[in-house]
């Protein structure tokens, strides 16, 4: 009799903790796919060549959000957002390309993208994107 | 071209962008370091000596960029830093100031003044908070003057493979600078203009992963705009030689480990005063956390020259040990000691500006501790 209560409340508590896990999850690591402008087409290659600085003829868009932007470069080129933007700050006090844009969210993010033919940006990959201006990268 | 052509090429771009409806695009960096450095002995190198100083290395830069159009743009980098050869005052300097192009994905062109780029981190040489060490390694570093050009370059990028890139860049230009001459003659330190005149840039870089190995090879019409006093032969600098410089640069760099190595040498025709010059440096850093520990040893001599006809070995040799603390995402700590032997003259390198003790020795070792903080923004 004892047992069941317990048994109950450890049932309980690791649904509890797995969905709240889940949701933290979901929260932190939601998936960033890279967007570009729709007149700027880019594979996932180009996007990791750009992302190294080995091409400086793109704008990096990143979000303010720290782990976003992590995620974004993590999952295409295998470094942190920091040294991406050491790279590309190497390249843009050479003159030689244009300094990475911080954005605030997913609504600056698209309408700076959708403005710049030149533009590499991301966003979570569960949100609708509305503008035709916008490619995702597939 | 002079710097004042550079200028009013910038100038020219944004007159013609006020009359274009077109809505452009800007942005304004910038990059600063604050640095407090002594040396153990009393001889002033690169103008540290036995006091604190904040003059050598402290420096502000800001960098206008003005996006035309999608392609064309303007770049105007204007820096406030010490003036070495007149009592370390503050003095303005422009150091970029061009017109860009961009032609297609594989090819840039920019003109006006442009930084030189003879070694790897020429480039962005000020942005200490870029690189690495508080002080360039001397060794390779030290032996150009010549900082800034006026002239046109063009940069091809492509791809051999998915694995491989590459990069060719081809600068053409004129550029000149001024460092102090130790007359030992006088005793005094005379101040000696070199212009290089129609100065040539091959560079061929190769990117594969993380590694990267670039080549150099520049040259130029080099000439001094000093009338010399007449104790010094005339083929003592160079007066309408060739000079040439040549350079070899390898880097690995990821998440955790930094490699990073240079050769570089330096010839001129028919000038035993600025002699020839080879000299490397190997650094290799662990990124643990916020931060990077250093080591660097680097070398240079004169392999064939008067010091060597006279039996002056003039060789340096260095050891540094560096660490880098990022403690806020675009700022660091750099606290640095190097250990200098200096075998001979010590002249061989411009930026060395070894001058003597009292008894009119220079010293044969000595350490410099230098702590800065860097920054960009």
């Amino acid at each position: 009799m004892k047992r069941i209560p317990i048994l109950l409340f450890n049932n309980t508590g690791s649904i509890i903790c797995t969905l709240l896990l889940l949701l933290s999850t979901q929260i932190l690591y939601a998936e960033q796919i890279a967007i570009t402008n729709i007149a700027f087409e880019l594979d996932n290659k180009a996007i990791k060549k750009i992302l190294l600085a080995k091409s400086s003829n793109a704008r990096l868009y990143f979000l303010k959000d720290g782990n976003k932007s992590n995620q974004f470069t993590r999952s295409y080129a295998g470094k942190s957002a920091n040294s991406i933007n050491r790279k590309w700050q190497r390249l843009v006090f050479s003159g030689r390309a244009k300094s990475p844009v911080i954005v605030e969210d997913m609504e600056e993010m698209i309408n700076r993208v959708s403005s710049d033919s030149k533009a590499v940006g991301h966003i979570d990959a569960n949100i609708h994107i509305k503008s035709s201006e916008v490619r995702i990268v597939k | 071209m002079t710097k004042n052509i550079s200028i009013a090429i910038v100038l020219i771009g944004l007159i013609t962008l006020s009359y274009n409806s077109y809505a452009f695009d800007y942005s304004f960096k910038g990059f600063g370091t604050l640095q407090a450095a002594i040396n153990s002995d009393e001889s002033a190198f690169t103008g540290i000596d036995d006091d604190v100083t904040f003059k050598e290395g402290t420096k502000l830069a800001g960098q206008l960029n003005i996006s035309i159009t999608d392609d064309l743009s303007i770049t105007y980098q204007g820096a406030i830093k010490h003036d070495y050869l007149n009592n370390y005052d503050m003095k303005y300097y422009t150091d970029l100031a061009f017109i860009s192009y961009q032609s297609s994905d594989f090819l840039q062109t920019r003109i006006g003044r442009l930084r030189t780029p003879f070694f790897l981190n020429s480039e962005f040489l000020d942005a200490n908070y870029l690189l690495p060490w508080a002080n360039n390694p001397i060794t390779v570093y030290g032996q150009v003057p010549i900082l800034e050009y006026e002239g046109i370059d063009f940069i091809f990028s492509s791809s051999i493979n998915d694995d491989f890139d590459y990069e060719i860049q081809i600068a053409y230009g004129d550029g000149d600078e001024s460092f102090l001459y130790s007359n030992t003659v006088t005793g005094t330190k005379d101040k000696i203009k070199i212009k290089g005149k129609g100065i040539l840039f091959l560079t061929a870089s190769l990117f594969w992963g993380d590694y990267t190995l670039r080549i150099n090879h520049s040259e130029a019409e080099a000439d001094i705009d000093t009338e010399l006093p007449f104790y010094i032969p005339s083929n003592a600098f160079p007066n309408k030689d060739t000079m040439t410089f040549d350079s070899i640069g390898f880097k690995f760099e990821d998440e955790k480990y930094l490699l990073m190595a240079e050769y570089a040498s330096r010839r001129t025709d028919n000038s035993f005063f600025v002699e020839p010059i080879d000299g490397y440096y190997i650094t290799a850093g662990y990124k643990y956390r916020n931060f990077m520990p250093t080591l660097t040893y680097g070398h240079s001599n004169t392999p064939s020259s008067l010091s060597k006809d006279l039996n002056i070995t003039n060789n340096l040799s260095f050891v540094t040990a560096s660490l880098k603390w990022d403690f806020a995402p675009t700022a660091d700590v750099k606290l640095e000691y190097s250990h200098y032997k200096n075998d001979g003259l010590g002249e061989n390198n411009y930026q060395i500006n070894l001058a003597p003790d009292e008894s009119g020795n220079r010293p044969e070792e000595f350490g410099i501790f230098s702590i800065s903080v860097n920054f960009i923004f």
